[in-house]
């Protein structure tokens, strides 16, 4: 990215200025010239594009690790307002919907496990299938199905993966109301049926990891952190369910832009206003894919902790956080 | 004889391009390449057939629609596709896909997530048609 257009206004902090005859609310770029000299331009053409979305509250925004992305950037962050005609994007929210990190901290040093990692590399292999082609170990009927996309986390605590502790530093703790599994289509579903547990594809991960070195002692003590501590970092969200209900909606809203007149600067951001018939079927079933995801993320955790105990007994794994990065959000505004 | 297909270049994902004399063959040989994204199609048995319909009037729309739906399909019934037979009389659209269920000794490359809207296009050139988007892996 060239950042001859842009104007710096804090040392992380960068604006696209407007072009004179431009419609568009102000874009905010966070990151060094580094990171942002690095960027494609298309970050910048897609970011001033969401700039232009009907309803958009304040900045359109990218965070340091933004790239090129589906419409929006992804790394990209909005707000819309429902009552000033802001719209819902299935681009904006990613096809892997909620795809997040669920991080586990452990009890033990790297010094301590060295000796058996090609041991517990193999025993994680088997027990937490990934790649394509591949099916988890647990099945699912229809009606077991719904009550995941109902209940999440939760859902999967009940059912005897993890415990109650895992769901205090889950996301809404580990689930999400106003989910709708009927705006799911069944193609979703029974993409669904077998991949409860399984990691996928892509950028999609299960990695045993430690803390090389501190820079904010004080945050590190907050997080029970120390050098040489085995952490593990779980990256995946809601599989072929959120895939589907994505490609779905996709086609959905770009037919109610459309249909409802809405210019678009770009097809990709396919978008229905919030309160239309087809934003609000959208929500339901994306909450419906966030419980998927935050379910599958505690069945991991579950099975990753069984899978540590079998090669190092009697040691924790305490969940540190779980964060979604492709998420839709309601929140009240700020008085 | 196969139709040809190839592939562009994108930032983090794979740009698919098919080609055909016939829309129809465009988008059988976008579908190979898709399914050449995840294994070599040359090891796969066509031994089960599964039907597919649609309906779309606008082409563009048809191909990511069609993408979408036997990756769902692959998916659902635990396949790989490797042949492809699609006909459209106006808006509605038939296919016969065929292929057989993942088996240990086939080479498992990159899962395709999903085609998307990203450099969309569906033409007719000179030579033939043309269809292209980028696919999510």
């Amino acid at each position: 990215m060239n950042l001859d257009q842009l104007k710096q206004l804090q040392s992380y902090l960068w604006t696209l200025p407007h072009a004179s005859t431009e419609q568009r609310a102000e874009v905010l770029l966070y990151g060094n010239a580094a990171l942002l000299k690095s960027m494609d331009d298309k970050v910048l053409e897609q970011i001033a594009n969401v700039a232009r979305l009907p309803g958009l509250v304040g900045a359109a925004m990218t965070m340091p690790d933004a790239h090129w992305g589906y419409g929006f950037p992804i790394g990209g962050v909005a707000a819309f307002d429902a009552e000033q005609g802001g719209v819902i994007s299935a681009g904006g929210v990613g096809f892997d919907i909620s795809c997040g990190i669920r991080c586990l901290r452990s009890t033990m040093t790297v010094q301590d496990a060295a000796e058996r990692f090609a041991e517990l590399a193999d025993a994680l292999y088997k027990t937490i299938p990934a790649g394509v082609g591949e099916e988890g170990h647990i099945k699912m009927n229809p009606a077991q199905l719904d009550q995941v996309l109902r209940g999440g986390a939760q859902w999967a605590v009940k059912a005897g993966y993890g415990t109650t502790a895992d769901l205090e530093f889950v996301e809404e703790n580990g689930c999400v109301t106003d989910a709708i599994p009927e705006n799911v289509s069944d193609l979703a579903k029974k993409r669904q049926r077998g991949e409860m547990g399984t990691l996928g594809s892509g950028n999609h991960y299960l990695e045993v990891q430690f803390v090389d070195r501190i820079f904010d002692q004080v945050a590190a003590d907050a997080f029970g952190l120390n050098e040489g501590q085995i952490i593990i970092s779980i990256h995946c969200g809601s599989r072929g369910l959120g895939h589907q209900i994505g490609t779905d909606y996709l086609m959905m809203l770009a037919k109610a832009a459309n249909r409802l007149g809405i210019k678009l600067p770009d097809r990709e951001l396919a978008c229905a206003p919030i309160k239309s018939s087809e934003g609000q079927r959208y929500i339901g079933a994306m909450n419906a894919a966030i419980n998927c995801a935050l379910a599958n993320r505690q069945i991991l955790t579950h099975l990753t902790r069984e899978t540590f105990n079998t090669v190092y007994p009697n040691i924790h794994l305490d969940t540190l956080f779980d964060v979604s990065h492709n998420i839709l959000q309601k929140r009240a505004p700020r008085s | 004889m196969k139709k040809p297909f190839s592939y562009f270049e994108h930032d983090a994902d794979i740009g698919i391009v098919g080609q055909g004399k016939t829309v129809e063959q465009a988008f059988e040989s976008a579908a190979r390449a898709v399914f050449s994204i995840m294994t070599n199609l040359d090891a796969i048995h066509a031994r089960d057939e599964i039907r597919v319909e649609f309906e779309e009037t606008d082409l563009e729309f048809a191909l990511v629609i069609w993408i979408n739906l036997i990756l769902g399909k692959a998916r659902e019934s635990g396949m790989v596709f490797n042949e492809f037979h699609l006909q459209r009389n106006g808006q509605y659209w038939h296919a016969e896909v065929s292929g057989e269920k993942w088996r240990e000794e086939h080479e498992r490359g990159v899962e395709v997530k999903g085609a998307t809207f990203t450099m969309l296009s569906v033409k007719q050139n000179p030579g033939g048609w043309e269809a292209r988007c980028v696919v999510d892996v």
